[in-house]
């Protein structure tokens, strides 16, 4: 589903060239759940805004379902975040002047799904994420958890095929944390795919394969044993 | 969709409700100004234009003299001689008060029209009531408005009844609506210009005495004016040789033209080309203020399109929903604007002295101009959004960090701007009110306090008696009766080989010492030598000679000269006076040191028991010489008003800005309060920018200002100084303002604790 083949990016300052990423090479098929994991700095997030075409590689090739995505235009761009991906963050970021109903109903208004089958859609998610009761309220009125619940439902309503999180339980204390990484596993085992990052190794073992980077490469790509599957 | 847009709008209005109500009122009442300021202009524009064929109608102008007056005798040559002229009516307007008699019943009534039948029709004027078919019944017939027949003959029907006007006898013939208005043409009272008597205004010149009007023509179409034009001025100098050369001037450009002596009411001008000037400087400055506010509201922007962004909204989606923000903003100041311009129109009336109506708002260019600027301010609006999305991408939006301090020079220049703008209003508010001071107390030359006028009619007493009547009171010790005072001195002559006009009055041998003006040289005038003459300073000046003594002017010999006195309003230099003997009935009255009250009940009671039914009507001198200030005070009171609102405008637009610096900086207020800073340092620091720009704006306002206030004292040939101290009153006002404006905002995020300020990181 992703391919990526040597994918560099740096910036350029007046006297030297930083590198984020150094010759990454990835491959990620449909219904993995991976976690990427790395210290501050290593490139962890614009490896997953590059994946999210929310940020461009300076070098490199990226296919995603067999589309050269390092040359999609700016209109299939759109199509790509409207259809393909949900993004999950740390910091939430829900619209602050929306209700929970709103923000996430949102993505299919651009999507330009019918108002009628809107509806049942964000009904369905209220009612699976159990946050029917906040659905009119804003999110500063919602604990921090429940805030990433429905930034969770709002990623997920429109039947994305990727599901990309930057540090989804960064925000959230643990138990909480626990309770949004089960969910994520939940939603893998229906066939989602999901691309993580985060810091914390409880929650990386969530996932089913950890790939490891340090200063823009890739240390190790491992596949997480059962034995090591968290209890 | 829209809806939806427009709630969620809503929800952030709400939010941030300090600084939309700052940005809303402030822009709404930037626009209400306009508003006004547009239906007072477009109402001045529209003068004349109601008229069904106002485009056809044209009048005969004297190119030579600049005026409207053209000899009476060309009017059947108009008539039947030219094709191209469909009808053709004589008007000649006396805006004056003229005194008016019916049997038992007299008072003053302004404005007497000496015309045609033909008038009613071309003019469009409603005939309500009328004795015959035609409203002028015969030649001897007069024809009211309905205001002048209800004040002259109350409830009984005027149709019929005998009207004496001042002394010409005629009988009421028919009644017809008061002209509008929007009308340049205006009286109370027409008389028919067909009796030779009636004809009210006469010249003299070429050794024959002519009757003189203004010729209006109606054309059987606009198309044929130029041509006409060239005919008339190759022909009608074979019928009168007192007419040299014409020009044609389209009905609805009389209003505005104030360089032709006729008797049509006129607009101001200058004062529309100030006004329109200063609603789009006020216009300017509630959109930079609007744009301010847009921009500083962003910071929160980029943060919420970027998770539209990666929600998938498309640029119409993020298009449309920042529209709906700008249209909600944009509604609302509508909606506030309409209600304020609706409450305070009574206001701006009184102010200017007119009648401006709210429907004005639902005329054509008015609506089309709203929706224009509604439009620029709405694409305005949206030029931050299209910049942001070209420029950066979702990453950086998100993290909104990036972009937030690349706004800041753009928005010094939007503020240095809207101070710059102040500061040249505050000066120019101080300039005209020093003017105005200036003009009311500069010594005129004359005795002008305690001085009191009478206006006799023609014939309406002996004049020389009623003056030794009045002196009989002890407390009346001087009196003089002259043909033209000083304020109203109507007969001048020009040459066209003198490079300077002669003003001419008749006056006795007491008008000196009742108007306490100083003979420099030579001997008063007396009734023995009636070829003799006073002259003022000027008119030796302007005939280059250094003695009066042995001179002559205009075939009078030069006996004495007095010292120059202002006889017009200061914004003429004094001009050249010649003063001979002569009986006239303009009555001054000198009641200095007089009980003015007993003094004026005598006049009236001398008055009343002298004259049969005569209205009385004075005037003292120095109220009536201030009132030729009216235009400056008209002007002036609107200026402080207007530039009051836009220096609210501006202060509005600091304040917006200090709130946004402020809180914008929390987080740094903390940490360098943690670090010990005091709050005075504090202060200083988010004032500074403030100060600078003040500065800025004062250096670049100051040439401005000192060029256009230059510009508009050319006007006055009295004038005071541009002094120093105007300016620097000027910017030091400006600066006092916006730092009272800063300070109370700057105040409170200085004494915040910074434990709050840095919670939250």
């Amino acid at each position: 589903m992703i391919t990526l083949k040597g994918i560099y990016k740096y910036y350029d300052s007046k006297f030297q060239r930083t590198f984020v990423l150094k010759d990454i090479d990835l491959e990620i098929s449909e219904g993995e759940f991976v976690t990427i994991m790395g210290p501050s700095g290593a490139g962890k997030s614009t490896l997953l805004n590059i994946i999210g075409m929310l940020d461009e590689p300076s070098e490199g090739e990226y296919h995603f379902l067999d589309q050269p995505a390092h040359q999609l235009s700016e209109k299939k761009k759109v199509e790509f975040h409207r259809n393909f991906v949900g993004f999950i963050f740390q910091a939430f970021h829900l619209i602050d002047e929306m209700t929970v109903y709103e923000n996430i109903e949102t993505p299919l208004i651009y999507k330009g799904v019918k108002s009628g089958i809107r509806k049942g859609m964000v009904a369905e998610m209220l009612d699976r994420f159990n946050i029917v009761a906040k659905k009119d309220l804003f999110p500063a009125q919602l604990s921090g958890g429940q805030q990433q619940l429905a930034g969770i439902a709002r990623a997920v309503v429109g039947k994305p095929k990727l599901l990309l999180a930057d540090e989804p339980t960064g925000n959230l204390h643990s138990g909480q944390g626990k309770q949004i990484m089960e969910l994520l596993s939940q939603l893998n085992s229906e066939g989602i795919t999901i691309i993580q990052v985060t810091h914390n190794e409880e929650f990386a073992r969530f996932g089913k394969r950890i790939i490891r980077i340090s200063d823009g490469l890739v240390l190790s790509d491992d596949i997480v044993s059962d034995t090591n599957e968290p209890n | 969709m829209i809806l939806r847009n427009l709630r969620i709008s809503l929800r952030s209005l709400k939010r941030n409700k300090l600084f939309s109500a700052i940005g809303i009122v402030g822009f709404a009442s930037g626009f209400s100004v306009c508003l006004i300021i547009g239906f007072y202009i477009y109402n001045e524009l529209s003068v004349d234009k109601h008229l069904r064929n106002h485009e056809k109608i044209y009048r005969l102008v004297d190119a030579t003299s600049n005026s409207s007056g053209i000899d009476y005798r060309i009017h059947d040559v108009l008539k039947e001689e030219y094709p191209a002229i469909e009808k053709v009516v004589p008007v000649e307007i006396s805006p004056m008060n003229a005194d008016v008699y019916t049997d038992n019943n007299s008072i003053y009534i302004k404005g007497i029209i000496a015309t045609t039948n033909e008038f009613f029709d071309i003019f469009g004027v409603n005939v309500t009531e009328s004795i015959s078919g035609q409203p002028f019944a015969g030649q001897n017939s007069s024809v009211l408005t309905r205001s002048a027949a209800s004040k002259i003959f109350g409830d009984s029907n005027p149709l019929g009844q005998a009207l004496k006007v001042s002394h010409i006898e005629t009988t009421v013939s028919a009644v017809i609506d008061d002209f509008p208005a929007n009308s340049s043409i205006d009286g109370n009272i027409l008389i028919n210009s067909e009796n030779a008597d009636n004809r009210l205004n006469n010249s003299f010149a070429n050794n024959e005495i002519f009757s003189t009007t203004t010729h209006y023509l109606l054309l059987r179409s606009s198309n044929e004016s130029t041509g006409l034009e060239k005919i008339l001025n190759q022909t009608l100098g074979s019928y009168s040789r007192q007419v040299k050369e014409v020009r044609l001037q389209q009905l609805k450009d009389i209003y505005l033209n104030t360089t032709i002596i006729d008797g049509n009411k006129h607009g101001n001008q200058s004062l529309i080309r100030i006004l329109a000037l200063i609603g789009i400087i006020i216009l300017l400055l509630s959109v930079v203020n609007y744009i301010n506010y847009i921009l500083s509201l962003q910071l929160k922007k980029y943060n919420e399109i970027g998770i539209r962004k990666t929600n998938g909204a498309g640029l119409s989606h993020l298009l449309i929903s920042y529209v709906s923000d700008v249209l909600l903003w944009i509604i609302l100041a509508l909606i506030i604007s309409l209600i304020l311009v609706k409450s305070t129109l009574p206001f701006f009336n009184n102010l200017f002295q007119i009648r401006l109506q709210f429907n004005l708002l639902y005329s054509t260019p008015i609506v089309i101009s709203c929706v224009l600027i509604l439009l620029f301010i709405l694409l305005l609006a949206c030029i931050p959004l299209l910049l942001l999305l070209s420029k950066y991408d979702v990453q950086s939006l998100l993290k909104n960090k990036t972009v937030s301090r690349k706004n800041k020079p753009y928005i010094s220049v939007l503020t240095i701007f809207q101070l710059s703008v102040s500061i040249v209003l505050i000066i120019g508010l101080l300039v005209l009110q020093k003017q105005i001071i200036y003009v009311k107390n500069r010594d005129l030359g004359f005795a002008d306090n305690a001085l009191l006028y009478i206006k006799i009619p023609y014939k309406a007493l002996n004049y020389e008696s009623f003056r030794e009547e009045l002196l009989k009171n002890p407390s009346i010790s001087k009196a003089s009766l002259s043909t033209g005072v000083p304020g109203s001195i109507w007969s001048r002559m020009n040459h066209e080989d003198w490079s300077y006009t002669l003003h001419f009055m008749d006056i006795d041998e007491h008008f000196l010492s009742t108007m306490g003006i100083e003979l420099l040289a030579g001997e008063n005038v007396s009734s023995n030598d009636k070829d003799k003459c006073l002259v003022n300073e000027a008119t030796l000046k302007a005939l280059e000679i250094s003695d009066y003594k042995g001179n002559q002017v205009n075939g009078m010999n030069i006996v004495g000269v007095v010292k120059d006195f202002n006889f017009a309003a200061l914004h003429q230099s004094i001009q050249p006076l010649v003063m001979k003997y002569g009986n006239g009935r303009d009555l001054s009255v000198n009641l200095s040191g007089a009980d003015i009250s007993s003094a004026m009940s005598h006049i009236r009671k001398t008055w009343e028991s002298m004259t049969a039914n005569v209205p009385f009507e004075y005037y003292f001198y120095d109220s009536w010489f201030d009132s030729q200030y009216k235009k400056e005070e008209q002007l002036s009171y609107a200026c402080t008003i207007f530039s009051l609102i836009a220096i609210i405008i501006t202060c509005l637009g600091l304040w917006g800005q200090i709130i946004f610096i402020s809180t914008s900086k929390t987080k740094e207020i903390g940490i360098r309060k943690v670090n010990g800073a005091r709050v005075s340092e504090i202060l200083s620091m988010l004032n500074k920018d403030f100060v600078k720009w003040v500065a800025l704006a004062f250096v670049i306002a100051t040439p401005i200002a000192w060029y256009a206030m230059n510009k508009w004292l050319e006007n006055f040939a009295f004038k005071t100084e541009l002094s120093w101290w105007i300016f620097a009153l000027a910017g030091l006002m400006a600066l006092g303002i916006a730092l009272l404006t800063v300070s109370w905002q700057s105040w409170k995020a200085a004494t915040r604790n910074p434990v709050e300020a840095l919670r939250y990181e």
